[in-house]
């Protein structure tokens, strides 16, 4: 793994920080939600109370016995409605929720609403006001063609007419021609205007509509009200010959009753037995004003949102338009229960309580409702403590930025320096002259003192490889000094008059010395060779010609030991520019070099092939293998790594530095590796053909 | 009277050595540590040969400056080299000054007195009257060997060859087409050096031989084997 790459895992650990600042802001939230759930089930738990005490208890609507969770909803309206037959007057009536049944072509849409006021009576001449609540209906019905109530039929009614159902009455709405209604209903055998009940019929383009106020004390709380075409066939949520569904309205005794618990952000209603909204009291509209600082920027709200709200909420049901409540937590409270439940609101989160109002006799008489939103959910988002999150997680994408940045100079500074290692050798892997190396770096820290030691340690190692490749030739020139005292001395020697025994001592001490003499030669031919490259001269030859030459001189030499073999392109002249005397010498080491390690009876490839840049000499042998650390250090000075048959001659290792010193000549490169099949050794020099300048075959061959 | 020679040689038990080998062969042998000594000997008087050092003491390169003033002095004086030098470089350089011959320390004795042998004769022969004895004389085409005088001729012009290129040039030319190995022409030549040497040698003949015919090729290298006299075409 890169170092970029660890330093970046590394840096991963500081989103621990931001990671606990979540968790605990995490907790937090959870705490302080139930602390306002657990304060809002205390409230409705005490509204509840309150509701069921006997001054109370009389505010109760009469239970009456349906066990239908169904039924019409008439939801309050304060101002003041018209009896016209226009839907202007109607508020949010085309938001509002509305009925409707029938298909396109034959369709009837309406709505209901109750309009709380006070109606005046006169009695004993005294003008009394009192509440009297009224039921405005207002009904839209596409219809392409129109009848109207003939009054020479008979029956209830005829033509388009509406029925409406109370709990006893079913009632007829006609008219015979557009304006005011005429409600009729049986009563026995006869026919009975009822006037209490008024409406205005008025054609539109699609069909018709008609507005209808009755008092609600006519209904006893039950209602349905059915569209009858002239044909007879009806349009209806529920049937007409049945009785009619629950009205369901919020009722003004305890929308009374509810008003002293009434509080600021906290909406409180009160649901019937069967879940039926029977009061509700609104917070007060100009809280919202007041509070608006305390609203959420539509960000934080998002964050709260993706962040905290690990579990998905159930929308909140906005029952005070539907008048029906099926909530989870109403339905355990409504089984004696009290609950709470959280939910989705616009934008924000939600939570309901729900609490059980016991009558006298112990029987469940309905519940109370708080609603109320999630006002934990501003002061986290407010709190110093989202900040602290934020930053910690700014601060943690801060410092990983840093530290991948910081792990790439540092990445970058350590690859420099192993480039440096690796240009600082040569092909042949010593070390390169110091202008060739990168020059130290000049930082203070430890990478620069690295960098700074590697740059010496390159120099020294220079120095030493120097010394080494002249040490050979210094010993050589040192050495021969005191060796010719001992040669002198022992030639005179010989002059005296010896016996027998003095003189083969002194012949034995003349042989050593001759010996040391061609070793200290040897020793020195590597500077000898240098001296000669010095002033050599590159000329036209022919390689394949000296080839042969030198494979037959050599097969000659050393008949007895080995075979050598040349393999050539018989049919090719192959001109080279080159010196041809070096080149003899250099193949003269490589062959001596393959003749030493090459067992009795084994065999010597001398070849040459051409590549198009190129020319490949090659010198096979049998033999035993090189080791491969020390294949490129082959060709230093003094480095002999194969072990050696045993042969009279020294092998100094100097025979491929000679041949490495020829190579660079010629710029050529020399390698030496093991044979495919491990069974021997190959030398191969590489003579680039950039040098060769094309020459022509001389009439004879002059050139050898 | 015999031959005087003079050793110029800082190393005192090589000198012992050498002035006892040539005195047990009848010469009179003075033996000089330093150029000063051996520069004020010469002024008194020349000897018959001069043998060098080419690193003198303290004077790393006195044996070249001292060959280029007794050259100066006495432009016939057989002078060798004698040195513990190999390098081709001072080899070429003492020649350039004018020395007869260039050795290195390790030559036997026997080798080094044929060589002063045969330097005595060249001398002899330049200050004596031509001699009638022609057995030791070699003729092949334009060539001209006289082993007694120690000279050679190429197209009738002198060459100026040292004792062991003479030797070489000899051993080549003797059996013409025969191929001679480094050890034969070492042997022939009276010395033991390295292959190295023995190329530079050559090349150095070839030179000399050019310097009067330029189309000069019967020298030839039989790679790996050697070299051979190549008679030159008629």
């Amino acid at each position: 793994m890169k170092l970029s790459r660890q330093l970046l895992l590394l840096s991963l650990l500081t989103l621990m920080i931001p990671w606990a600042g979540y968790q605990h802001l995490q907790e937090m939230d959870q705490l302080l939600r139930d602390g306002q759930s657990r304060a809002l089930l205390a409230q409705a738990r005490a509204v509840a109370t309150a509701l069921s005490n006997e001054e109370h208890l009389s505010v109760w609507p009469e239970p009456k016995a349906s066990n239908r969770q169904s039924g019409f909803f008439a939801p309050l309206q304060q101002g003041q409605l018209v009896l016209d037959g226009y839907d202007g007057d109607w508020p949010a009536w085309r938001h509002g929720p509305f009925y409707q049944a029938g298909q396109d072509d034959y369709h009837a849409r309406w709505r209901l609403m109750i309009q709380r006021a006070e109606a005046e009576t006169f009695a004993n001449r005294k003008r009394l006001r009192s509440p009297h609540d009224r039921l405005f209906v207002f009904v839209e019905v596409t219809k392409s063609e129109l009848s109207y109530y003939h009054p020479g039929k008979h029956g209830l009614a005829n033509g388009d007419h509406l029925l409406l159902q109370s709990a006893s009455q079913t009632y007829a709405l006609s008219t015979s021609s557009p304006g005011k209604i005429i409600a009729r209903y049986r009563s026995g055998e006869h026919i009975l205007v009822e006037h209490r009940l008024q409406g205005w019929w008025r054609e539109t383009s699609k069909g018709y509509q008609v507005e209808l106020q009755l008092p609600l004390d006519l209904l006893d709380d039950r209602f349905n009200l059915t569209v009858v075409s002239d044909q007879g066939e009806q349009l209806g949520l529920w049937d007409s010959e049945q009785q009619a569904p629950r009205l369901v309205y919020q009722q003004e005794s305890l929308d009374n009753a509810l008003k002293p618990f009434r509080q600021d952000g906290i909406r409180l209603s009160v649901s019937g037995r069967q879940g039926e909204l029977l009061a509700d009291q609104a917070p007060t509209m100009l809280n919202h004003y007041l509070d608006a600082p305390k609203r959420l920027h539509p960000i934080k709200a998002w964050i709260y949102q993706r962040l905290l709200q690990s579990q998905q909420l159930e929308r909140l049901q906005d029952w005070q338009r539907s008048g029906w409540y099926f909530g989870n937590e109403l339905q355990s409270a409504l089984t004696g229960q009290a609950d709470h439940r959280w939910y989705q609101g616009d934008g924000q989160l939600k939570v309901r309580a729900s609490a059980p109002v016991i009558g006298p006799s112990g029987a469940i008489q309905g519940a109370v409702i708080a609603e109320q939103s999630n006002d934990t959910q501003a002061s986290l988002m407010n709190s110093a403590l989202l900040n602290l999150l934020l930053y910690s997680s700014l601060g943690s994408f801060v410092l990983g930025a840093a530290l991948l940045a910081y792990a790439s100079w540092l990445g970058w500074r350590i690859t420099k320096l192993s480039q440096a290692a690796e240009q600082a050798l040569d092909e042949y892997g010593r070390p390169k002259p110091e202008h060739y190396l990168q020059p130290p770096s000049e930082a203070k820290d430890e990478l620069g003192d690295l960098s700074r030691h590697h740059h010496t340690l390159l120099r020294r190692l220079r120095a030493y490889s120097d010394y080494l490749s002249s040490l050979s030739s210094k010993l050589s020139h040192e050495l021969r000094t005191p060796l010719a005292v001992v040669k002198t001395s022992l030639d005179n020697l010989q002059q005296c008059d010896l016996n027998e025994e003095q003189s083969s001592y002194n012949s034995r001490a003349l042989q050593g010395s001759e010996r040391l003499s061609a070793i200290l030669n040897a020793m020195g031919a590597a500077s000898q060779v240098e001296a000669a490259i010095q002033s050599a001269e590159k000329e036209p030859f022919h390689l394949d010609q000296l080839l042969r030459d030198l494979a037959l001189a050599y097969r000659d030499t050393f008949a007895e030991h080995c075979r050598i073999e040349l393999e050539l392109d018989e049919n090719r002249n192959i001109p080279y520019q080159g010196a041809p005397e070096l080149l003899a010498q250099a193949l003269d080491k490589l062959i001596e070099n393959a003749v030493d390690f090459c067992p009795q009876g084994g065999r010597i490839t001398l070849s040459l092939s051409e590549s198009p840049s190129a020319y490949r000499l090659e010198v096979e042998n049998d033999g035993p293998l090189l080791p491969d650390l020390l294949s490129e250090q082959l060709f230093e000075s003094l480095v002999s790594v194969r072990e050696k048959t045993d042969r009279e001659r020294p092998h100094l290792g100097l025979g491929l530095r000679i041949v490495q010193l020829i190579a660079e000549f010629h710029q050529a490169k020399v390698h030496a590796k093991n044979r495919a099949d491990l069974g021997g050794v190959r030398f191969t020099m590489v003579l680039p053909k950039g040098l060769r300048r094309d020459i022509a075959t001389p009439p004879n061959d002059d050139l050898r | 009277m015999p031959r005087h020679i003079v050793i110029v040689e800082d190393e005192v038990a090589i000198a012992a050595n050498y002035q006892e080998a040539l005195q047990r062969q009848g010469f009179q042998v003075s033996h000089y540590i330093d150029r000063p000594s051996a520069l004020q000997a010469f002024n008194e008087a020349l000897p018959d040969l001069a043998i060098i050092d080419v690193g003198l003491g303290e004077e790393i390169e006195g044996g070249f400056d001292l060959c280029r003033q007794l050259r100066a002095q006495a432009p016939q004086l057989p002078i060798i080299f004698l040195t513990a030098r190999d390098s081709e470089l001072d080899m070429i350089s003492g020649l350039r000054l004018g020395a007869d011959d260039y050795l290195t320390k390790d030559i036997s004795q026997a080798h080094m007195l044929a060589r002063i042998v045969a330097l005595f004769r060249r001398m002899e022969a330049l200050q004596g009257p031509e001699q009638e004895a022609e057995e030791n004389c070699l003729q092949r085409g334009p060539l001209d060997i006289n082993l007694d005088r120690m000279h050679a001729r190429w197209q009738n012009h002198l060459l100026d060859l040292t004792v062991t290129e003479l030797w070489i040039v000899h051993a080549l030319a003797k059996h013409p087409g025969h191929v001679k190995n480094r050890q034969q022409l070492m042997d022939a030549a009276n010395v033991v050096l390295d292959d190295n040497t023995i190329t530079s040698h050559i090349k150095r003949i070839r030179k000399k031989f050019q310097q009067i015919d330029p189309e000069f090729r019967c020298i030839a290298t039989a790679y790996g084997m050697g070299y051979r006299w190549q008679e030159a075409a008629e």
